[in-house]
């Protein structure tokens, strides 16, 4: 959560960039898309449809993203480091994995293995504690299903 | 009731006397059964549903277990049942919009004749036309042709509800010049003609603010008459050609046996007529409407035809 | 009326009833994911076999505790219980962090108990008048007041105006996935009916806040074994001078709470950020809010429990529920024989002044069963990350999971988790996200509702004095920030 000062010349691209990019072309893509992905039946209605209001916010969307993309041009950002970022992809991955599997296997073995996979990629050693996320995950699953009526997978 | 009484001891008597019959029918149910209300936990729907499904399980010896599958208005657990085993393990209690408005209009992933077998109705709250307490409109004869003239707007609880159909198909019969106002709910409808901002609204729940006088009742939607107010006439005793009757009732996935179905149509009927399921419903404010699974499924099928018909016209 | 409605309450079962209800709405709150809606669907069939009072004391105390209760993690973990407390959780956790987070739960609850100490008065005083009041708010009057709402989100948030306007954009965007509200045609649904339904607030809240968080760790983790710092535990009282001098914000920040619950379809999230913007920009040291400021942590709660009596106010007149919670508690009140509607008053009034009363008097044991709580719940700021995060994420999952039943929300949530840390990294700020999600779609059905209405002319919003009003109050914030900017330009 650095964004600070205004470096000489073009700065490195970093997180910031990507995300205002990342916006901008998903605004510019619903907008190509828009009238496929939706349908307008008239009932000879006055006023907007069901298109001009996503419209809109889209192209105030992409417009408001481009002026930030050329406004902190010049602007340092937080450059990536590959390390954490592959600890960070690491996460979301294994929960991806526990959410695939969790229709087969089952809640309990799908948040408890994501909740062991996450405590080692935040530096848990110590075997003994990995057992924590097997014992919440226990009482979720338990509580859940008969305290609370839910119906986990 | 003495009739269905009488009707499940036949059948109980019938499952003793041969016992051809497979050991599961007869077993049936030996483990709880599972009945999916598509609607969130606390709505009226859920309410009645948990009431009738815990009487049930008196008579079944089997406990009902009640699992709220909220979502895209009762189609997802419409579609999840469908494709469920039909062992009679597993049951929905559904309402008009996901059994055949929905489908009517748009491809919901199932079929509501096809994939699913009705046992029983047992509820169903009237939708009422209802105007401002100070509303010039004294009857529906006089909105329709108030219409003619200036448009009239209408609210409901949703787009492409029961109730904008029915009304729409209105609007092409007559030429009516009716203005569809769709809200988020029918409080929200109720709120806005309360407060003047339509003209009419299209909604449940109104007993209580027409007894005061603040709204005023023109007529009832359904295929008859709502007990609280004899004199409000049908859309059809109006001389409109159009219904939306409201249906609340219990389900199966097609294919389920038809011992079990019997035995199931027998206990919920027993139920829901209890005096006791009654004063239920009347302190929720809603109406006990029995209707057998045979005709349940006739309902369903003429209001899907009538509701595909509208559909094509309004569409294209 | 009243001392016999008083009279109805010496009972012993009144007070188990709000004791239980409030305990259990603290703690379901608490967890991300579930809040009073379900709380409440869960113990109505337990009150079927109660008196009428005692069962809806139960009912209301658990829908005033989960309110409560999801300040408790936000303040804490950082992980708003209910979208309600996002907006606690931006002081509240900048003071935890310091160690003060014992006095942020302590003004958090305190905050809380005058909201709804206000917010009851209002119910109790003048439930018929304001309902009628509230009925004049048709769909160009919300349409207007909900602009209103986004552009203080922008204006007044603090930080970058051009940020929080790409965020709100963002939420509005997101909020348009799912069936057009007029025509119920699907809007980039991808032709799959699990879009149907759109992104649901509650899992892109716990994606946004809570697993976001974790990933965020999983980051800046720049040691191996080695124990994160943690922040010692320090006093926390709260004196009485402390809460006094912020007694206009308290008000102003209840009378917002009440006003926008009363009108339906608002909730109780948009309200806390309109307050906790306010109190900033009211502050004589605004740059102190984000970092820990004891009022950015009351103004919001305030604001959120008025909500509840607000939203009681056409439940219980008109028998028109606001949103979900009171949907459920309108079906409370009907299966205890006690029909809301224009008869309740009349015909039950007893009991409902008795209901009333028993929600004033329901501040005691929540101050102490609050207390009680603290001392146990502050301890969890003193668990290392590396424990605690497991147990968001199986929590994140679980809460994501329980709102529909389905395992798409928690894709949702997901989803919302990976965008949140990317936001968070790139320093954008999130609650005008939650606030356009929320607000975007209804702008839109409000905005289109009334030029059915009016027959597509556009008159319409400023046909009446009240969108007049409002129209006055936009023109006037932005002029505001006009000024304001203005000044920083020159000074």
């Amino acid at each position: 959560m650095s964004v600070k000062g205004f470096g000489g010349g073009l700065a490195r691209p970093g997180f910031r960039t990507l995300t205002t990019g990342l916006l901008l072309a998903a605004a510019l893509w619903a907008l190509y898309a828009l009238d496929s992905q939706i349908q307008v039946f008239s009932f000879g209605d006055a006023g907007p449809d069901a298109r001009s209001f996503p419209r809109l916010v889209l192209w105030l969307l992409a417009a408001v993203v481009a002026l930030r993309l050329v406004l902190s041009l010049r602007r340092e950002d937080d450059a990536f480091r590959l390390r954490p970022l592959g600890r960070v992809l690491a996460v979301v991955a294994v929960t991806i994995l526990a959410l695939w599997l969790m229709p087969s296997v089952g809640f309990f073995a799908g948040a408890a293995g994501a909740g062991i996979v996450v405590s080692l990629v935040l530096g848990e050693r110590n075997p003994l504690m990995l057992g924590l996320p097997l014992v919440v995950a226990a009482i979720v699953a338990f509580g859940g299903q008969h305290g609370l009526n839910i119906p986990l997978p | 009731m003495k009739f269905t009484r009488r009707l499940s001891l036949a059948l109980l008597g019938g499952m003793a006397l041969f016992p051809s019959a497979t050991l599961a029918q007869q077993d049936y149910p030996s483990r709880a059964i599972t009945l999916v209300v598509p609607y969130g936990a606390g709505g009226t729907t859920d309410i009645s549903a948990r009431q009738i499904a815990s009487m049930a399980e008196d008579l079944l010896g089997q406990p009902i277990v009640v699992e709220n599958q909220p979502g895209a208005s009762g189609t997802n657990a419409m579609r999840a049942v469908a494709g469920a085993d039909p062992d009679g393990y597993t049951l929905i209690a559904t309402t008009s919009s996901p059994s055949f408005v929905t489908p009517a209009l748009r491809d919901v992933g199932y079929d509501t004749l096809q994939d699913l077998v009705p046992i029983l109705n047992y509820s169903g709250p009237y939708h009422g036309v209802v105007v401002p307490g100070d509303s010039a409109y004294e009857s529906l004869d006089a909105l329709i042709e108030g219409a003619k003239s200036d448009a009239v707007t209408y609210g409901t609880a949703g787009a492409m509800g029961g109730a904008h159909l029915a009304f729409a198909s209105v609007a092409k019969e007559t030429g009516a010049k009716l203005q569809h106002v769709p809200f988020d709910g029918a409080a929200k409808a109720t709120a806005a003609v309360l407060g003047g901002h339509v003209d009419a609204a299209l909604v449940p729940a109104y007993r209580d603010l027409v007894q005061d006088g603040q709204l005023r009742l023109l007529g009832v939607l359904d295929g008859s008459n709502d007990p609280d107010f004899p004199d409000a006439p049908t859309l059809k005793e109006a001389g409109l050609a159009a219904e939306f009757p409201s249906i609340v009732g219990i389900m199966a996935p097609a294919g389920t046996d038809p011992e079990i179905l019997a035995k199931l149509e027998a206990a919920f009927t027993e139920v829901a007529s209890s005096e006791e399921f009654e004063t239920f419903m009347t302190d929720l404010s809603q109406p006990v409407r029995i209707m057998s699974g045979a005709d349940l499924a006739r309902t369903i099928e003429d209001n899907l035809t009538a509701y595909r018909e509208i559909a094509k016209d309004l569409g294209n | 009326m009243l001392v016999d409605a008083f009279l109805e309450l010496l009972n012993l079962w009144v007070l188990v009833a709000a004791v239980v209800g409030i305990a259990s709405g603290v703690i379901i709150g608490a967890i991300p994911g579930l809040g009073p809606t379900m709380a409440i669907a869960l113990l109505i069939p337990v009150t079927f076999s109660m008196d009428s009072i005692p069962a809806i004391i139960l009912l209301l105390g658990v829908y005033q505790g989960a309110i409560f209760g999801g300040s408790i993690s936000a303040v804490l973990l950082n992980v708003p219980g209910t979208p309600s407390s996002a907006a606690t959780a931006i002081d509240g956790f900048a003071m935890a962090r310091r160690g003060e987070g014992g006095r942020a739960l302590r003004f958090a609850l305190y905050a809380s108990v005058a909201g709804n100490i206000f917010s009851c008065l209002v119910l109790m005083a003048l439930a018929e008048p304001l309902a009628r009041f509230a009925l004049d708010f048709g769909p160009a009057e919300m349409a207007l007041l909900m602009l209103f709402a986004l552009l203080v989100i922008v204006l007044f948030g603090g930080g970058s105006k051009l940020d929080a306007l790409i965020m709100v954009l963002v939420g509005a965007c997101a909020g348009v996935v799912g069936l057009d509200p007029i025509s119920g045609t699907p809007r980039f649904t991808f032709g799959s009916f699990a879009f149907d339904n759109g992104f649901q607030l509650i899992p892109v809240l716990i994606g946004l806040f809570a697993m976001s968080e974790v990933l965020l760790q999983a980051f800046d983790r720049d040691h191996d074994v080695s124990d994160a710092e943690v922040p010692p535990l320090k006093a926390s009282v709260v004196r009485f001078v402390e809460l006094w001098r912020m007694r206009i914000t308290l008000l102003l920040s209840s009378v917002i709470g009440t006003f926008v619950g009363i009108l339906p379809g608002i909730g109780s999230t948009v309200p806390a950020f309109m307050s906790y913007n306010l109190a900033r920009s009211r502050s004589a040291a605004p740059e102190s809010f984000g970092k820990g400021a004891p009022e950015g942590v009351a103004a919001p709660e305030a604001a959120n429990n008025a909500v509840t009596g607000g939203a009681l106010v056409p439940t219980l007149a008109l028998g028109i529920p606001g949103d979900a919670v009171t949907a459920v508690i309108l079906g409370a009140f009907m299966l205890h024989g006690l029909a809301p509607g224009p008869f309740l008053f009349r015909d039950h009034g007893l009991e409902v002044y008795a209901i009333f009363e028993a929600l004033l008097l329901s501040s005691i044991p929540t101050v102490i069963l609050g207390l009680l709580f603290f001392r146990v719940a502050i301890h969890v700021t003193r668990i290392q990350p590396r424990h605690l995060l497991p147990a968001i994420t199986i929590l994140a999952v679980f809460g994501a999971f329980s709102v529909n039943n389905s395992l798409f929300d928690v894709w949702v949530m997901l989803g919302a988790g990976v965008l949140g840390f990317l936001f968070r990294r790139s320093s954008f700020p999130l609650p005008p996200l939650l606030i356009g999600l929320i607000l975007g779609a209804p702008f839109e059905q409000s905005l289109r509702q009334a030029l059915l209405t009016s027959g597509g002319g556009y008159d319409i919003f400023f046909g009446s004095p009240i969108t007049i009003g409002l129209a006055g109050l936009i023109a006037l914030s932005l002029a505001i920030s006009l000024a304001l900017n203005l000044r920083k330009a020159r000074a």
